[in-house]
């Protein structure tokens, strides 16, 4: 995010361990912004036809209502962008990072919520891997369910979901091979 | 006229930089090498966002501020 040419293992975040080498981090797919988009084409809809039917109107020397009518309409117009940037904002705080040793998922919003969820992948039992319907497949997005004793961490709209299940089972693959010959060592 | 559009004005570049402000209170701690992002969309740094959404806030505020002169 910001221009860092530091080695992975120098990467800190809150609630990374020293131990802990970043491997890779993603966001949900762009399709998360797709209603949002929606939401914002049809307010600009809504406003280009409002402006129509003001000035449609007769000016009957009614002067202050057609510029009340104004108000609003450019105000709803600015509103509906700016409730598009906030959808963005919010994008962009939802970030997963896969590390040797975990997976975290980091969901932050511009006010409310700050939540940090991990999953130890040593301690992973299963891992599963869905997409469903033709959307999902089309845009090779999908859910991956990672379950370890009795914690349960589902991540949505994964981009590249077979790369990113294939990666995530090596590095925990990897992680394994290095416990089991930093044991036998 | 004049007041009402330089007071529509202030208040979108005053919630332009409120989203801003939050914005960057909730991610500044997050640093990460552009190399490692998978992600559909890419995030290169902070200065490059900032500057879309200085950009975005002009061309909101000129797509707003310049039909309601128009019109008025």
């Amino acid at each position: 995010m910001v221009n860092d040419t530091s080695p992975p293992s120098d990467i800190s975040f809150l609630g990374k361990d020293p131990e802990e080498i970043c491997q890779f981090y993603f966001r949900q797919h762009w399709i998360r912004l797709w209603w949002p988009l929606v939401h914002l084409g049809m307010w600009s809809i809504f406003v280009v036809m409002a402006v129509w039917m003001a000035q449609s109107l007769p000016a009957n020397g009614n002067m202050s209502m057609r510029h009340i009518a104004h108000i609003f309409i450019a105000v709803t117009w600015a509103s509906a962008h700016l409730v598009f940037l906030t959808a963005i904002y919010r994008h962009f705080l939802y970030i997963i990072v896969v590390t040797s040793q975990r997976i975290h998922r980091i969901k932050r919003t511009l006010i409310t919520h700050d939540d940090h969820q991990t999953v130890d992948l040593r301690m992973l039992q299963e891992i599963h891997k869905s997409q469903h319907g033709p959307i999902q497949n089309i845009f090779g997005f999908g859910s991956l369910t990672f379950e370890a004793q009795e914690t349960v961490l589902k991540i949505h709209f994964i981009p590249g979901i077979a790369q990113k299940y294939e990666r995530i089972l090596r590095v925990k693959e990897m992680e394994r091979t290095r416990e089991r010959s930093a044991s036998r060592g | 006229m004049v007041i009402t559009i330089v007071s529509i004005g202030i208040a979108i570049l005053a919630v332009e930089m409120l989203l801003w402000r939050l914005f960057w209170r909730k991610i500044y701690d997050m640093f990460f090498p552009p190399s490692m992002d998978t992600s559909s969309i890419h995030f290169f740094s902070l200065q490059w966002i900032r500057g879309i959404v200085i950009v975005h806030a002009l061309m909101l505020m000129v797509s707003t501020l310049f039909p309601l002169w128009l019109l008025w």
